[in-house]
């Protein structure tokens, strides 16, 4: 059974990459590109990941983050964090919202991929 | 009692009319004047103001008081006729009493005018009643005598002149004193007066009886139930059945007196309040709006030498020619006080000038002030040049504050807008180069090779610029935890083996396996030995790089030795300066950003170590760092919570600090 992936970016040029990457991977690819399409697409989608991009604008990402924790529905979905940050402030945030792990942009494919089936693996 | 009482006020010279006049109105009487300057408007105004009052000038050029004095006597003896004079010899100012005069006042004594008119007046009034009831007494007629008796508004006593015992008293001083008529008729003048001002009284009732006197002003009265009431007295004489007694009229003074006592309280109150307040407080009386009084604070603030000095300006003399609107002082001072005249009062802010030029910003509040019959504006001025200060300072620390939240925030932004199209560009080129949007031929493939080798320095350059900004604004976190140099030895040496050997070079690594976990941040460290190893790699063409690690003192010691080509000497002192690389097109084509020593050279300076160089051209250099044992404690990422049970917060901590790029 395919697994489905959910990224959450508002930057649609990041977002076809991505998900060619990830289709070649063997995943199944869905994206959101905004906070409100964000939560719907998660509980249409029932992904088995989410990738999401922190910093989206009006501080989207944090936000999505939350809400996506507080839903009954979604706040088992395992979410990889995406980020152009890596000051403390922002990875102590993310690591109280419980991110499986997270990554600053431009990242390494490989590494990305190790993950993701690290964490699919411990699900 | 004072109501509408008319002066006519006989003078020529305007100064001394405007201090006669300023001298009632301060007294609060309640009165219209007049004022004439020759005989020909004396006599209409005798005839059309019809003074209660006149005060008369005693020589002026066309007339004087004798001359008026005359006039008066004859068609209006009963008006007080008051002289006012500069200096006068005391045979005439006699020779002006005799002529009928009621008094003469000095004018530098000018405080005993108020009194004086008061004291006339009344004395002119009761003349007039005593005269009516003398009139009206000498009809005879007890009953007409009664009932005048009985009605007067006065309270009235008639007393035997020697016994000074009661004969009879009329309703009203009954009324006043708390007895019945019975009571009074065994009474006598001691019991009606406080004991203490007895002789006082006395002494005053002796003088009536003789007729030296007719009015005393202002005595104690004490009634029945012992409460205290103040009464102006006058008295005359009476023939009942052949006996000539003593009659008073009683008239209370006691609401006057006390609103002349608590006039003066506040006067008083008002006086201590203007002396004292640091507030500078001032007066000003139209129609020219200067000054007419102005406190301490006001000399002080206005730096002038004393009030009388204050009182030669008006209020836009104190004032820059142009306010900061561009309106003139003079022009927009008038409007400011017309409004307070018409609206009560008026705050507004104000750009003064003190005596010796300098301008300073105030808050002034002007009011309008009634007082009897004077309207004049009171004025409070705050200097606010101090407070204004204050408010800029506050105002440019918050713009401070401001300008360096910005700074940061921009920092965010930046790094995210630049890296996230990097991101997109470098996975494109992957995409490609890796044959999963078809086959590529070699051509394309090196062509997309260089595309990529330039997203991967473009990368390296946002973060080393990014970085040195953080270290340079303070805002870098350093994560501080017991960490193994030699770990990081090892790390950098699996970074950077294969980009040795592929130019031919080995990597050796020395390290002392007894030195012990010290404090540091790992990433960071790394971060400078990987810089040190890769500059070695770069300028090396044959041999090898050597990684030491020793203990040293209190510090832990890493060399990085290259057989390179060396630094020139010259070149030695600006090594760890930013965009310093030592040979322009070598350098770009190597990758260098020209911030990677510099980055090294803080972080290494942020764990209060050393870093250094030594070189020989020709032969290599050698890259030196400390790292002291002793290490301040720096904050530990906080605890975090877990919702989904699954993750255990170990596995989250490795994961994120292994993820970490």
């Amino acid at each position: 059974m395919a697994r489905t992936i959910l990224i959450i970016d508002d930057d649609p040029d990041w977002v076809q990459m991505i998900s060619k990457r990830l289709r070649v991977n063997g995943f199944q690819v869905e994206a959101a590109f905004d906070s409100i399409q964000a939560v719907s697409q998660a509980l249409k989608v029932k992904p088995d990941l989410i990738l999401l991009d922190i910093l989206m604008p009006a501080g989207g990402g944090v936000g999505v983050l939350e809400n996506l924790r507080a839903n009954v529905n979604t706040f088992n979905i395992p979410v990889i964090a995406l980020t152009a940050l890596s000051d403390k402030q922002t990875v102590e945030t993310m690591v109280e919202l419980g991110v499986s792990g997270y990554f600053v942009k431009p990242l390494e494919m490989v590494k990305l991929l190790e993950k993701i089936e690290d964490v699919l693996i411990k699900k | 009692m004072d109501k509408e009482m008319r002066i006519l006020i006989v003078e020529d010279s305007a100064v001394d009319a405007e201090l006669i006049a300023r001298e009632l109105a301060k007294g609060g009487l309640a009165h219209t004047s007049k004022r004439v300057k020759s005989k020909d408007e004396f006599l209409k105004a005798l005839g059309e103001f019809a003074p209660d009052v006149i005060l008369c000038d005693y020589k002026m050029p066309s007339f004087s008081a004798p001359e008026a004095l005359e006039i008066v006597k004859k068609s209006y003896p009963e008006t007080p006729f008051i002289v006012v004079s500069g200096t006068i010899g005391e045979d005439v100012a006699i020779d002006t009493i005799k002529l009928g005069a009621t008094d003469y006042i000095l004018k530098d004594r000018l405080g005993r005018l108020v009194p004086a008119v008061r004291r006339a007046l009344k004395e002119a009034r009761i003349a007039c009643d005593i005269k009516q009831l003398e009139r009206e007494l000498s009809l005879a007629k007890e009953e007409e005598f009664r009932v005048v008796f009985e009605n007067a508004v006065d309270g009235i006593l008639i007393v035997d002149k020697e016994s000074k015992k009661f004969y009879r008293g009329n309703d009203s001083i009954c009324r006043m004193l708390g007895y019945s008529p019975e009571e009074i008729e065994n009474l006598a003048v001691m019991d009606i007066h406080p004991e203490k001002d007895l002789p006082y009284v006395i002494k005053q009732f002796e003088k009536q009886a003789k007729g030296e006197i007719h009015l005393v002003e202002d005595l104690p009265v004490k009634r029945k139930d012992g409460s205290i009431f103040y009464a102006d007295i006058n008295s005359t004489t009476i023939a009942i059945a052949g006996k000539v007694y003593l009659i008073g009229f009683f008239r209370d003074t006691t609401k006057r007196k006390q609103a002349e006592d608590l006039l003066r309280t506040s006067e008083e109150k008002y006086r201590s309040l203007f002396v004292s307040s640091h507030d500078a407080i001032m007066t000003l009386e139209p129609p020219l709006w200067k000054f007419t009084s102005g406190n301490p604070a006001t000399v002080k603030m206005f730096k002038v030498k004393n009030e009388a000095e204050f009182l030669t300006y008006e209020p836009w003399k104190l004032s820059p020619e142009y306010q900061p609107d561009g309106r003139s002082s003079d022009a927009k001072a008038k409007e400011m006080i017309e409004t307070a005249m018409r609206k009560g009062s008026n705050f507004f802010d104000w750009t003064h000038k003190r005596a010796d030029g300098e301008e300073f910003l105030a808050n002034v509040l002007l009011s309008r002030v009634e007082q009897g019959e004077k309207v004049f504006v009171h004025a409070t001025v705050r200097d606010i040049t101090e407070q204004r200060r204050l408010e800029e300072e506050l105002r440019n620390a918050d713009e401070q504050k401001a300008a360096v939240e910005m700074k940061s925030r921009f920092t965010s932004m930046v790094s995210h807008e630049l890296r996230s199209p990097l991101g997109a560009i470098k996975e494109g080129i992957n995409l490609v180069l890796e044959g999963l949007a078809g086959d590529v031929n070699d051509e394309q493939k090196d062509l997309l090779s260089t595309a990529k080798r330039n997203t991967d320095r473009l990368g390296r350059l946002i973060n080393n610029v990014l970085d040195f900004q953080k270290i340079e604004s303070g805002k870098m976190g350093f994560d501080i935890r017991k960490n193994d140099i030699n770990e990081v030895v090892q790390e950098v040496n699996d970074t950077m083996r294969l980009l040795a050997t592929g130019k031919g070079l080995d990597i050796v690594v020395d390290t002392d396996h007894n030195i012990p976990k010290i404090r540091f941040d790992k990433d960071r460290i790394v971060q400078v030995l990987t810089n040190l190893v890769s500059n070695a790699v770069k300028y090396t063409e044959k041999g090898n790089i050597t990684i030491s690690t020793k203990q040293e003192d209190d510090a832990v010691h890493v060399i990085v030795r290259d057989t390179g080509i060396g630094i020139k000497a010259e070149d030695m002192e600006k090594l760890f300066q930013v965009f310093e690389q030592l040979d322009g097109a070598r350098d770009k084509k190597k990758g260098g950003t020209g911030l990677g020593l510099a980055i090294s050279n803080e972080i290494i300076l942020a764990h209060h170590g050393k870093i250094w160089a030594e070189s020989q051209v020709g032969k290599g250099s050698a890259f030196h760092f400390t790292i002291p044992m002793k290490l301040k404690e720096k904050k530990k990422i906080g605890e975090i919570l877990v919702e989904n049970g699954k993750i255990t917060e170990n596995d989250l901590k490795e994961a994120l600090n292994k993820q970490r790029q």
